[in-house]
């Protein structure tokens, strides 16, 4: 006789119909609570048990946790402790007609919980992939002790359970796995929102801005407008990734915005957000900001940072860099006491000022070495006759070609301001 | 990264570090730093002789290290950054932050005068 015409003569009618019932229920959808009830109240029914209980592996396999169990709440078991312990450990059925005989018991929750245990059946829970995911004990058969045919039948619902619990798990991951995934679609449109709708058009100036995403999207911006006070330009860059930093970076965005079309100079307005920002921003959440007005005329530029730098000015004449750092902490980080004064440039023709997001000098190549300063530096020296959107290019392959295929870890963000050259320079000339 | 955590005196902490201050080797020190330092509410001293590298995750578990720490009316000083790592710090003027010293001496200097 076969295994299942044995468990058919061992099954009544009922009996049947509930493990038939519980085959249903586990194929449809339902949380993890939902299923192991389900599961633990027809292993009751059906083996005649006053109490069935399930443990789920975790902590990285090392420790069995009780889940569904009517009374002792969260227990944690260490693997190889007591019979279920055992269980887990051997993957092996334990049937023990009186516990209290069985070295392996563990008293301790009879005790904490005032119930007597008389006699067990303790199962492993093993997944399609046989790799143990739980077990599943059965306590005080009712008017005897547990049976060959009891194991089999509890075997047969323990395998039920297992491969639907595996299910639940991989559902409950996908779920999670969507749920950021949609978090990471919104950051994205929220930053993507900062930013400018167009480039503006400046007399004798050439900009540039790029915004490039990592795919877990970090929360940069960057901002080039005319404004009464002069050309706005910004670069900010809130640490982390997701939808928490993408709104404190448009929140700095946003009242910077604001201060300035109140009238506030550069000075009032880097107050005015950094002090904001410090009272509303959560806990160990900070901006680092670049803050600049050019003023196109008299082509000066004054500009306070907190947190962001290096700031580069590539020198058209010199034919090298100045390196600036931030005037100040990042923004948010703490209520400014004494404002340290802005930093001024004055742009000769040729000369570049080049705002990058960490993500620029810290992209990282398979072996750790990082893109660096010294590398952009020499970029803009090399490409000082390029236009700003050519140069803008240039650093993006510079950068990718360095990675050789390493991932992006975080946004690229990148905002070029040059002033013309003068026409037929002798540079220009020269490079001709 | 790697942390190990001593007691200076009653009422100073040192924490040293070794090892990349970036993303990765904030996941591992994050919890413990926090907890080594704030939880106790006294000055701390941080030994950055060790950090290789500091990336902006790094720069910002120490500004709300010692933001929390500020709070509850201690200080925190950094010494002994290798080159690399305070050119970053400086650049990002986490000096007008935190203060940040060249040795051991200075630092616990630093806290005495406060």
């Amino acid at each position: 006789m076969n295994a299942p015409d044995q468990l058919g003569q061992l099954l009544s009618r009922h009996d049947l119909e509930t493990i038939l019932s519980v085959t249903r229920s586990l194929a449809a959808p339902f949380d993890l609570a939902t299923m192991l009830t389900e599961v633990t109240t027809a292993a009751r029914r059906v083996l005649r048990a006053e109490r069935c209980s399930v443990w789920l592996l975790e902590d990285g396999g090392n420790e069995l946790v009780a889940r569904v169990a009517s009374d002792i709440g969260a227990v944690h078991l260490p693997l190889g402790k007591g019979l279920i312990g055992a269980c887990a450990r051997d993957r092996v059925v334990i049937n023990v007609p009186d516990c209290y005989a069985d070295p392996r018991f563990d008293a301790s929750t009879d005790r904490a919980t005032g119930f007597h245990t008389r006699c067990s059946l303790t199962l492993p829970l093993i997944d399609h992939q046989e790799a143990l995911i739980g077990v599943m004990q059965v306590l005080n058969k009712d008017g005897g002790v547990f049976d060959g045919g009891d194991e089999m039948l509890a075997a047969a619902l323990a395998a039920q359970c297992a491969i639907a619990l595996a299910r639940v798990r991989m559902t409950e991951a996908l779920i999670e796995g969507e749920r950021l995934k949609r978090e990471l679609e919104l950051a994205r449109l929220v930053q993507l929102s900062s930013l400018p709708a167009v480039m503006p058009l400046i007399p004798g100036y050439d900009v540039h801005g790029l915004f490039l995403p990592a795919e877990q999207t970090g929360g940069d911006t960057f901002d080039l407008a005319q404004i009464e006070q002069g050309v706005l330009i910004v670069l900010g860059d809130a640490a982390g990734h997701g939808i928490a930093p993408a709104l404190s970076v448009v929140q700095m965005q946003a009242m910077l915005r604001m201060a300035f079309r109140l009238g506030a100079d550069l000075e009032t307005a880097f107050r005015y957000v950094n002090d904001q920002l410090a009272a509303t921003l959560p806990d160990g959440r900070f901006v680092t900001a670049f803050i600049g007005l050019l003023d196109p005329e008299t082509h000066r530029m004054r500009f306070l940072s907190g947190g962001q730098g290096p700031i580069l000015h590539f020198r058209a004449a010199q034919g090298r860099c100045d390196a600036h750092k931030a005037t100040s902490f990042p923004m948010g980080a703490m209520q400014v006491e004494t404002l340290r004064p802005a930093v001024t440039i004055d742009f000769a023709p040729g000369d570049v000022l080049a705002l990058l997001s960490d993500g620029f000098y810290e992209y990282a190549d398979a072996g750790g070495a990082q893109f660096g300063r010294v590398r952009v530096e020499q970029l803009l020296f090399d490409q000082r006759l390029e236009s700003a959107a050519v140069l803008g290019t240039r650093l993006l392959d510079a950068v990718r070609t360095f990675a050789s295929g390493a991932p992006q870890q975080d946004d690229l963000t990148m905002v070029l301001v040059k002033r013309l050259a003068l026409s037929r320079s002798p540079a220009f000339s020269e490079a001709k | 990264m790697e942390l190990a955590s001593t007691e200076i005196s009653e009422k100073i902490t040192g924490v040293t570090l070794n090892g990349r201050l970036d993303a990765a080797g904030v996941d591992r020190i994050d919890l413990p730093f926090t907890a080594a330092i704030v939880t106790r509410a006294r000055n701390a001293i941080v030994d950055m002789s060790g950090v290789s590298f500091i990336a902006s995750m790094g720069i910002r578990l120490l500004i709300s290290t010692a933001r929390a720490l500020r709070l509850k009316g201690s200080t925190l000083v950094l010494f002994g950054a290798p080159e690399l790592v305070q050119g970053v710090l400086d650049d990002a003027a986490i000096d007008q932050i935190i203060p940040i010293v060249a040795t051991k001496e200075q630092a616990l200097a630093r806290l005495a005068e406060r």
